[in-house]
């Protein structure tokens, strides 16, 4: 296998420069027609500012020779794990949006600015949003944000429909990977968003603004005495737009499906004593929590250090967990939207330049609590599929079988024929121990469950 | 052509701008013209929010420290566990 620089998928739009993977690593190759930008950045102070706070990726330079022409060579913080906006909840496209705005005002400060706003750029690293594009800054020219468009249909569209029509409609973004085009949004916003003065001009307005009404082309026609005041109104603005957008995650019955019973008697507390001890006998420096629900238990592996990542196909559910990160500032615990049966596929051009979600990280452990029988019952995939998907995942596994007598089991078979035969624990202990060893397999207390660590044999 | 009687959009600054341009414009471009027609609101904007600002900082106690503009909901008990 070819050891040499791999240039990115999803970075060939910009010609200064671009992400290259080398030697197990991700570098960004910057060229020389960037490089008045890039001293701006350091002169002006805006690289220190944006890093102490905690706003941009910081970087080291390298040194090396296997970019004939670069003009640097930079290595950012390495991430284990790349989120989308479209696995976002509404909180976080917001925390985005917000962390952007405050990017764009500090660069307009100290004569720089933002020459895109894609949600794409942002990272959440240490639980907070930060830019991980350095080349996204250019030296001021007095003239309209280029990026305002985009940061329209990146953000405030879609956190006007999550907030005033669905939480769900976030996912237009997998479908418009360069945001939600503007028309559309104001078709799908109820009408009483138009009330709002701030949508009425950056959505109504501005989607009208950008339809083509003959067959000429535009001239260039540089715009005279634009001031920084006008650029720092608009980021004003905006962040006032985005700050009155809001969304209440409310008691759905994913929310309280459980709530009622396995909350009840020993069940929690024995699960978490358990599941903490798995924890500790694994070791796992990454650990995925699949099923995560508000996170409950993917605090017992972020308590550990790990990195971990709680996913969830409920944005009630997502939504909870993120404030609950927020509040109490762990660092090392991202909750993100997932629908299992359907995780995000690889997208863009040539599907190359946004990865599918098992493309993204191999983790050490993955958590699988309450979530089997939903896969077995629920979505009618059989034992040997289940398998071979977690077999894929990790090497480490935490496991819960949930008997069909269970009660939660039971209410899933309420509503449909019981075809499922070999869903029992000896089938299920069959199955995993045929490409796993079982290391542990314990009753949970006042349930009929058994949770299991497994270990997959390489 | 563009049948005028039928277009919803006839009255609003967006139109009377094409208008104005008689230009095709994409959508690119057309963000970025729209700036200049918002221009005198974006600066009367910034104009008062700076103002608000000054006078929030006149009133604040030294030493306090910003709100969060987004104070987190937190769920009181462990829900929804599988």
């Amino acid at each position: 296998m070819s050891d040499g620089p791999k240039v990115s998928g999803a970075s060939f739009r910009d010609p200064n420069g671009c992400i290259v993977q080398y030697r197990g690593e991700f570098l960004r190759v910057i060229q020389p027609s960037y490089a008045a930008h890039y001293q701006c950045l350091f002169e002006s102070g805006l690289y220190q500012e944006l890093v102490n706070q905690g706003l941009l990726i910081a970087h080291e330079e390298i040194k090396t020779e296997a970019f004939p022409g670069a003009f640097k060579v930079i290595r950012p913080r390495q991430l284990s794990f790349v989120s989308y906006p479209y696995e976002w909840c509404f909180s976080q496209l917001k925390a985005a949006a917000l962390a952007t705005l405050a990017i764009q005002r500090a660069a307009l400060a100290r004569g720089m600015i933002l020459q895109d706003a894609s949600a794409f750029n942002i990272q959440f690293i240490d639980g907070k949003p930060m830019l991980i594009d350095t080349l996204s800054f250019e030296r001021l020219r007095l003239q309209p944000w280029p990026a305002y468009g985009q940061f329209c249909r990146h953000f405030l569209a879609p956190l006007a429909l999550m907030s005033l029509r669905d939480p769900r409609l976030g996912q237009l973004a997998r479908v418009h990977l360069d945001g939600i085009p503007l028309d559309l949004a104001r078709k799908l916003l109820p009408w009483r968003s138009r009330l709002k003065l701030s949508l009425l001009i950056h959505l109504y307005w501005h989607a009208a603004s950008s339809q083509g009404s003959g067959g000429k082309t535009a001239k260039n026609r540089a715009p005279a005495n634009y001031r920084l005041s006008s650029l720092q109104g608009l980021v004003a603005f905006l962040e006032s737009a985005v700050q009155k957008l809001d969304w209440q995650p409310p008691k759905t019955s994913w929310a309280t499906y459980y709530g009622g019973t396995v909350t009840g008697g020993k069940y929690v507390e024995h699960k978490k004593l358990l599941v903490a001890q798995f924890l500790q006998a694994a070791q796992p420096r990454s650990v995925w929590d699949l099923g995560a629900n508000t996170g409950v238990f993917s605090r017992l592996a972020s308590a550990t250090k790990a990195d971990t990542f709680a996913f969830d196909g409920d944005p009630d559910c997502v939504e909870i967990n993120y404030l609950e990160t927020r509040r109490t500032g762990e660092s090392r615990l991202l909750p993100l939207l997932m629908d299992l049966t359907n995780p995000s596929p690889a997208l863009g051009w040539a599907h190359e330049e946004r990865m599918s979600w098992m493309q993204r990280q191999s983790p050490d452990l993955v958590m699988a609590l309450g979530l089997v029988h939903h896969l077995a019952i629920a979505n009618n995939l059989p034992l040997d599929r289940i398998e071979q998907f977690f077999t894929r995942l990790s090497a480490w596994l935490i496991i819960e079988f949930v008997p069909k007598n269970d009660e939660n089991a039971q209410k899933l078979l309420t509503v449909r024929e019981d075809i499922f035969p070999a869903y029992t624990r000896e089938d299920f202990e069959k199955q995993f121990g045929a490409s796993h060893t079982i290391l542990r397999a314990e009753p949970v207390q006042d349930s009929p469950r058994t949770l299991y660590l497994m270990r997959r044999r390489d | 052509m563009m049948n005028l009687q039928h277009h919803e959009a006839v009255h609003h600054p967006a139109f009377l701008l094409r208008m104005l341009l008689a230009v095709y414009v994409d959508p690119g471009s057309g963000s970025y013209y729209y700036q200049m027609v918002i221009v005198g609101l974006t600066t009367v904007f910034f104009f008062f929010t700076t103002i608000r600002q000054k006078i929030v900082s006149v009133f604040k106690k030294p030493g306090t420290p910003p709100a969060d503009p987004t104070p987190p909901q937190t769920p009181t008990d462990p829900r929804n566990i599988g």
